[in-house]
Order: C-alpha cells, then sequence, then structure tokens
C-alpha cells in the first residue's frame, strides 16, 4: 500500500519535473528540474529494489552531472530574450520523434518484453545487489570494466586538450625550479671597481653585454 | 574464471599501456616532445602488430570477448592504418600549432576502442569498444579548438554520435530484453527460440534490430543517416578527417558484419532485403551529392558515402564471396584514401591549404606527380579498370549477382559512372584549366611516403589481388 | 526495504521545514512593494549590466574532473561489498582501473589543469 503510494508520487513527480525540464523558460530552472527528476527516478529505483542503481543516480547524477550542467549553464552566453519565442518551431518534431519512440515502446511491451521468465529474474532482488553486482563486475565483466577505466582516461584527455590553456603572464610556483636552484645562480660576490657602479660589476659578472 | 588467458588479446593490452606511456612522457605543447608522441605511436602500434602473429590460424575465446581470424585481419589492416594516420598529420598540426601528444594518444585509443569493438563477443563489450573509439574522434574532430568550424564538427558529431550510441544502446536493451542475454550466442539462441515460439516476426524483435542496425549504420553513415558527415568532414582539421573516413569505417563494417552473422543470423531474410534497400540508397545519394560539391573534403565526404553503399551490396548478397568483397572493398578504399589525404595535405598556395577544387588549377604542370597520384586515387574509388577500386567493385557486384541481386548491380554500375564523371570534372581543372599557379613546394618526406605507398598499393592491389582475396576470404570462413 | 523508511521520514521533515522557511516569512513579515524595492541593488548605484555573466571555462574543466573521479568512487562501492567473494583477481584488477585512472591523474597534474592560476 505505502510502496504503491510512494510509486505514485516519485512517477507523477518525475513525469512533471521532466516536463519542466523542456518547458522552463529560464535553463538554470531547468537544471533544477532536472535534478528533482533524477530525484525520483532513484526513489523509483530504490522502490524496485535497485538501490545501489538509485544511490548511483543521486551520487553521479545529481551530485556531478547536475553540477555539471550548472556550470554549463553559466560559462554559455545564454540571452533570455532570444531564447523566450525561440523553442516553437521545434516541438511538432519534438512529438513525432516522441510518439514514434512511445509507439516502439508499446511494440515492445506487446511483444512480450516485460515478462520473459528467463534468466534476469534470478534472485537479485534478495540480497544486497551492489554486493551481487560487485561479484560479477570485477570478475566476469572485466574487460568491459577496464575498457570503461580508458574511456574515463580519454574523457580526461579530451577535456584538458579541448578547455585547457596556460595563461601567460600568471606568476606560478614551480617546485622542481625552486630545487634546483643554486646559490651561484642567484647570488655574485663581487668587487665593483671604483666609480663604476654594481650593475657594471653584475653584467660582467654574467657574461652579458652591457 | 581465477585465470584468463591473456595472450590472444596481447596487442591491446599492449596499445593500452602504450598509449598511458605517451600519455605521461610524450605529451605537451613543445614541438620536439611531440614528435617523440609520433615516433613512438608508430612504432608501438608496429609492435602491436608482431603481437598479433603469435595466435595466428586459431580462435579463442575470453570471457566476453572472441579473437577469431576475422578479428585478426580486421585488427591488422586498422593497426597498418593506423601507422599510415599516425605519419601524416605532423606537417599540417605543425603549421596551425597544435601538433601535441594527445593527438597520438586519442589515435592509439581510438585504435584500441576498434578492436575492441571488433574482438567483443557481447553486446557490452561491443558498447564500450565502440563509445571508446567514438570519443576519441569526437575529441579529434574538435582538436584545433580555436577554430570554429572545427569546434562546430566536433560539436555536431559528438551530438549525433552519443544520439546514434543512444538508439543503439535502447535497441540493446529491448534485446537484452526479450532474450535474457548480451552475449552473441546468448542473443542469436534467444532470437531463434522466439521465432520458433510462434508469431513469426515479434514486433519487439523487430523493433530492436531496426535500432541496432540504425546505430550501426549511423557510424558507416549510410544515406538515411548521412547528414552529419559532409559538415563533420569539412569541420575536421585534416588529418583527422582522414583518420575518420577510414579506420571507423571498416571497425562499422566488421561491426556490422559480426552482428548480422552472429546474434542476428537467424534473421537473414529480414536483413538482407534491409541492406539491399540501403545500399541502393547510400549509392545513388553518394554518388549524385557528390557532383555539385566544390570543397574536396566534402566531395571526399560524399565519396566516401557511396563507398559504403558500394560495399554494402557485398554484404546484402550474404554470401561468404559477399563478405569478402566488402573486406576487400574496404582495404583498397583505406589505402585508397590514405594515399589522397596524404596528397590533400601536401597541397598549398602561399602556405594557404587549398580545399576549394576551383583553386586545383595548374597542378598537373607544378607538380606531375601529386596530381598523378590524387588522379589516380579518384579513378580507383570510381572504380575505373586499372586500379584496385575495380576489382572491388567486381567482388562484390559478382557476389551480388550471384544472389540474385540484379537490380542493385546495375544501380551500382550507374552510380560508379556518376563517380567518374566528377573524377573527370576534377582532371580538367588540374591539367585544362588557367588559373592561380602559384602552388608551394616543400613537400616534407614522410607525407609523400604515404602518398606514393597509397598510390603503389592502388596499382599493385590491381595487379595482385590474390593475396588479399585470399586472406579477405580465409577471415570470413569461420560464418560460411 | 522497509531499512529505508527512515530516510523517506528524513525527506518529508526536510520537506516541511523548507515550506515552513520558505512560507513563514511571508506570513510575519510586513511586504511593501515598490518600484525601487524591487530593482536590481548594486552598492547604491544603477546596475552596470545583468548578473548573466559568461563564467571561465576552467569551471567546466573542474567540473568535469570531479565527473570523472565521482564516476571512479561508484566503481568502488560495490567492489568494497563483494571484496570477499571476489578474491585476487577482482582486487587486481580494481588496482588496474585504479591505475589507468592514476596515469590520467598524473596526466592532469602535469599539465597544470589543477592548478588555478
Amino acid at each position: 500500500m505505502l510502496a504503491d503510494l510512494l510509486f505514485l508520487l516519485f512517477s507523477s513527480v518525475l513525469l512533471i519535473a521532466a516536463l519542466g525540464v523542456i518547458t522552463a523558460k529560464n535553463p538554470m530552472h531547468c537544471v533544477l528540474f532536472m535534478i528533482l527528476s533524477f530525484f525520483n527516478a532513484a526513489g523509483l529505483f530504490i522502490l524496485l529494489g535497485a538501490e545501489f542503481l538509485g544511490l548511483l543516480l543521486v551520487m553521479v547524477y545529481v551530485g556531478a552531472i547536475a553540477v555539471m550542467f550548472l556550470f554549463i549553464v553559466m560559462t554559455i552566453d545564454i540571452d533570455f530574450a532570444v531564447l523566450k519565442g525561440k523553442n516553437t518551431n521545434i516541438v511538432p518534431m519534438g512529438i513525432l520523434v516522441s510518439a514514434v519512440l512511445l509507439l516502439e515502446l508499446i511494440a515492445g511491451a506487446w511483444g512480450g518484453m516485460f515478462h520473459t521468465p528467463q534468466q534476469q529474474t534470478k534472485p537479485v532482488m534478495q540480497e544486497e545487489n551492489a554486493q551481487i553486482l560487485g561479484e560479477v563486475l570485477f570478475t566476469d565483466y572485466v574487460v568491459p570494466f577496464q575498457g570503461a577505466a580508458i574511456i574515463l582516461l580519454i574523457a580526461m584527455v579530451g577535456a584538458i586538450v579541448l578547455t585547457h590553456r596556460r595563461r601567460s603572464g600568471v606568476k606560478r610556483q614551480d617546485i622542481t625550479k625552486q630545487i634546483q636552484r643554486k646559490k651561484s645562480d642567484c647570488m655574485i660576490v663581487t668587487e665593483p671597481p671604483a666609480k663604476s657602479g654594481v650593475a657594471a660589476a653584475y653584467f660582467v659578472g654574467k657574461g652579458v653585454e652591457k | 574464471m581465477e585465470t584468463i588467458q591473456l595472450l590472444p588479446i596481447l596487442p591491446e593490452i599492449f596499445l593500452a599501456i602504450w598509449g598511458m606511456l605517451i600519455l605521461l612522457f610524450a605529451t605537451g605543447t613543445s614541438a620536439q616532445i611531440a614528435n617523440r608522441a609520433m615516433v613512438m605511436t608508430f612504432v608501438g602500434l608496429f609492435i602491436a602488430l608482431g603481437l598479433q602473429w603469435e595466435g595466428i590460424g586459431h580462435t579463442d575465446t575470453l570471457p566476453l570477448l572472441k579473437v577469431d581470424t576475422f578479428s585478426r585481419f580486421v585488427g591488422g589492416i586498422v593497426l597498418i592504418g593506423g601507422m599510415g594516420l599516425s605519419l601524416i598529420a605532423r606537417d599540417f598540426l605543425t603549421r596551425h600549432q597544435y601538433h601535441r601528444g594527445e593527438f597520438y594518444v586519442l589515435l592509439i585509443f581510438c585504435i584500441l576502442g576498434i578492436r575492441t569493438l571488433i574482438i567483443a563477443d557481447s553486446l557490452l563489450t561491443l558498447y564500450v569498444g565502440l563509445e571508446m573509439m567514438s570519443f576519441c574522434l569526437y575529441i579529434l574532430a574538435a582538436f584545433m579548438r580555436e577554430n570554429a568550424k572545427s569546434s562546430e564538427a566536433g560539436l555536431k558529431y559528438f551530438v549525433l554520435g552519443s544520439l546514434a550510441s543512444g538508439v543503439l544502446l535502447y535497441g540493446m536493451s529491448l534485446l537484452y530484453g526479450l532474450t535474457g542475454d548480451i552475449s552473441y550466442t546468448g542473443v542469436a539462441a534467444g532470437i531463434t527460440s522466439l521465432i520458433q515460439a510462434g508469431e513469426p516476426l515479434n514486433p519487439a524483435l523487430i523493433v530492436a534490430f531496426v535500432f541496432i542496425l540504425a546505430g550501426i549504420l549511423f557510424k558507416l553513415s549510410v544515406v538515411p543517416f548521412h547528414m552529419w558527415t559532409p559538415d563533420v568532414y569539412e569541420g575536421a582539421p585534416t588529418p583527422v578527417t582522414a583518420i575518420m573516413s577510414t579506420l571507423p569505417k571498416l571497425a562499422a563494417v566488421a561491426l556490422l558484419m559480426r552482428v548480422l552473422l552472429e546474434p542476428f543470423a537467424t534473421l537473414q531474410n529480414v536483413w538482407q532485403p534491409t541492406i539491399s534497400l540501403f545500399a541502393m540508397l547510400t549509392m545513388v545519394g553518394g554518388s549524385l551529392l557528390a557532383i555539385v560539391q566544390t570543397n574536396i573534403k566534402r566531395l571526399l565526404a560524399y565519396s566516401s558515402i557511396a563507398q559504403v553503399g558500394f560495399l554494402l551490396v557485398g554484404i546484402a548478397a550474404g554470401t561468404g564471396t559477399g563478405f569478402a568483397g566488402a573486406l576487400f572493398y574496404t582495404v583498397t578504399y583505406i589505402a585508397t584514401l590514405l594515399g589522397l589525404f596524404a596528397v590533400l595535405l601536401q597541397l598549398r598556395k602561399r602556405a594557404v591549404d587549398i580545399e576549394n577544387i576551383g583553386d586545383f588549377t595548374g597542378l598537373g604542370r607544378t607538380h606531375p606527380v601529386l596530381a598523378g597520384i590524387l588522379l589516380l586515387c579518384l579513378f580507383s574509388l570510381a572504380g575505373v579498370p586499372p586500379l584496385a577500386g575495380f576489382f572491388a567493385k567486381i567482388y562484390v557486384f559478382q557476389a551480388a549477382m550471384e544472389s540474385g541481386l540484379l537490380g542493385l548491380v546495375i544501380v551500382g554500375v550507374l552510380s560508379s559512372a556518376v563517380a567518374v564523371f566528377y573524377s573527370l570534372k576534377l582532371l580538367k581543372t588540374i591539367y585544362f584549366e588557367k588559373g592561380e599557379q602559384q602552388w608551394d613546394a616543400a613537400q616534407p618526406l614522410q607525407l609523400r611516403l604515404v602518398s606514393i605507398t597509397g598510390a603503389a598499393l592502388t596499382l599493385g592491389l590491381f595487379i595482385l589481388p590474390h593475396p588479399l582475396w585470399k586472406l579477405a576470404m580465409q577471415a570470413v570462413q569461420g560464418w560460411f | 526495504m522497509i531499512e529505508y523508511l527512515p530516510i523517506l521520514f528524513f525527506l518529508g521533515v526536510a520537506l516541511g521545514v523548507s515550506v515552513v522557511m520558505l512560507v513563514l516569512p511571508h506570513i510575519m513579515n510586513p511586504v511593501r512593494k515598490g518600484g525601487q524595492k524591487l530593482s536590481p541593488y548594486e552598492c547604491g548605484f544603477e546596475e552596470f549590466d545583468t548578473a548573466r555573466r559568461k563564467f571561465d571555462v576552467r569551471f567546466y574543466l573542474v567540473a568535469i574532473l570531479f565527473v570523472i573521479f565521482d564516476l571512479e568512487v561508484a566503481f568502488l562501492f560495490p567492489w568494497a561489498l563483494a571484496f570477499e567473494t571476489i578474491g585476487w583477481f577482482g582486487f587486481f584488477s580494481m588496482m588496474v582501473f585504479l591505475t589507468v585512472l592514476t596515469v590520467g591523474f598524473i596526466y592532469e597534474w602535469k599539465q597544470g589543469a589543477l592548478e588555478w592560476e
């Protein structure tokens, strides 16, 4: 009973939030609606017994990806006035695409996709499913797991290649340089001849022409 | 599960480690370091090729992976093509001040992704490999980040590519829901039992099949899914265009073969007409749209679309000779395109890269060798007799005839005629039209090397097609 | 599932508190709207331009690097839970995974992506 009520709560809020994502005028509100929909989806996962997926959704999507979205919204130049009138011409196309996807989902349901009495209904739900996942992910599925590591590495390289730049004129602490500095590099002990000044002695010592 | 046999995937492990070594020791903005990365990449790909020699001839099954003659053949071609590609980028990137080691790291990881994709024996490994390959390509397309066109190309490719990946993943999840398995053999068994269970064509199964096919055909830029190709090819830095139009194509062809013959083997009467239809659309669309192009990179994009149409003819035939023909076709295509891009990267007037076809005037007089190689490669793509492309087309058309696909062959021959037409148009510009002729002289050795090798292969595979044909036949033997 | 009930209660309480905190000031405080009161306030003078300024792309770099390491941590949870059953093989497969990401980390550090400048 409680589970049914919760399901209704989570799914209806999820749908409203998803609608908010695409209808809100202010991009910042879109992102906030998206966070709300993530939370509700996480609730649905937990209701279904897939607790690990639910927690992952909160941790990765709400914790990290939503933050990234917020940063992106802040980095790009958005003119609200221009945004407001613009979305209407893509609405029919969007409805068409959604309708096709919905029809396909119905076709899937009709074809018996949701009641396969096969392997996947193993007693995953009884135990802690994060543990069950761990038992196969690092052994049977080691190849895709290591592949994921490489993909994450590529993402890092990509982020740096595409967005990082070294600014010139910034005073930076270079530890190697600091340690390698010797007394002879930065100190001259010299006796300047009378009346020629310290500067002359300095340049003579460095072998630099004045 | 406690022990895992590593020997068959030694090249992949080596490539991963080597890529990370380059990342650690040869990245940064200094030119010298980037050169070191280039040399390391070339050497690394060569070593990986050597490591692959070890297991030739047998089939090794690992968890979620299957290394067989087919994957070794395709993987070997990918490594050789990668060696060529690693050489041609330096000059262009140095000129635009983007020559840095990361380019080569991404190239190596892209090749690693392709190899993972072809040895995949489950939908999960397939997806991981595909994403590994695509991520590298997205980043590479936007590599010249201060260039608006390059950034646009990267963004377009990324958005559309992710959409295609999403569609593919949706199809896979439907397939998993239907069959309860993600390994190729498990999926095939599940489909067989579904078909035996009663209704001849389960709608959910067809939806899953269509989604997976659409995802793969997007990567191959087959006609209804080709919109991204010209823009991305034009905007991306030329060496990256060279990468995108060669290796991922081979990967997608190999993947298509695997997926059609392993999980979807029982659906042959469904996929054969589907692929025939796409082949026809692609050949006609690619060839016709190529005529009106004025930018050489866009022209090559449409030409490469048409090429994919031709090799789909071989796959549509559905026989051993058809598949071997498609493989042969892809290999000659890669060799030709490598030569072609190596020439394009040498074409400059007053230190500006020439991409407009109208500006090719006078090339025949000042650079006869370059002009010769350029036309040789273009005519080979069109399938004109004394060149490798001729045999490639003969092989796929012959296989299609044997399978009774006469209409497809007629359309193919007509499209080839169109390809000859635009090659002739370019020939006219290069040799006979008057215009500015100040071509720059300096041509780096490695570019010359790659362009001459590509041209030599294009000629050589016409004179001696049999060794490669035999290898291609051996590669597909496991299925037929 | 019943062990998640406290979290539900917690969420309920959090929702209640935040609603009360939003609604209460509206009831208790005197609200006198006026043109001057509703206009943006910038140290006493007219505002120079809109607050929707473009931020530096460096923020994005930090965010994406954070996402990557966050995902890495996500893999660690099932590993820790299944630690006893997966044996040395599982242990080393995670070590390889971490090594790959450490390589990325060293690369980042070397490139100076972690410095704010």
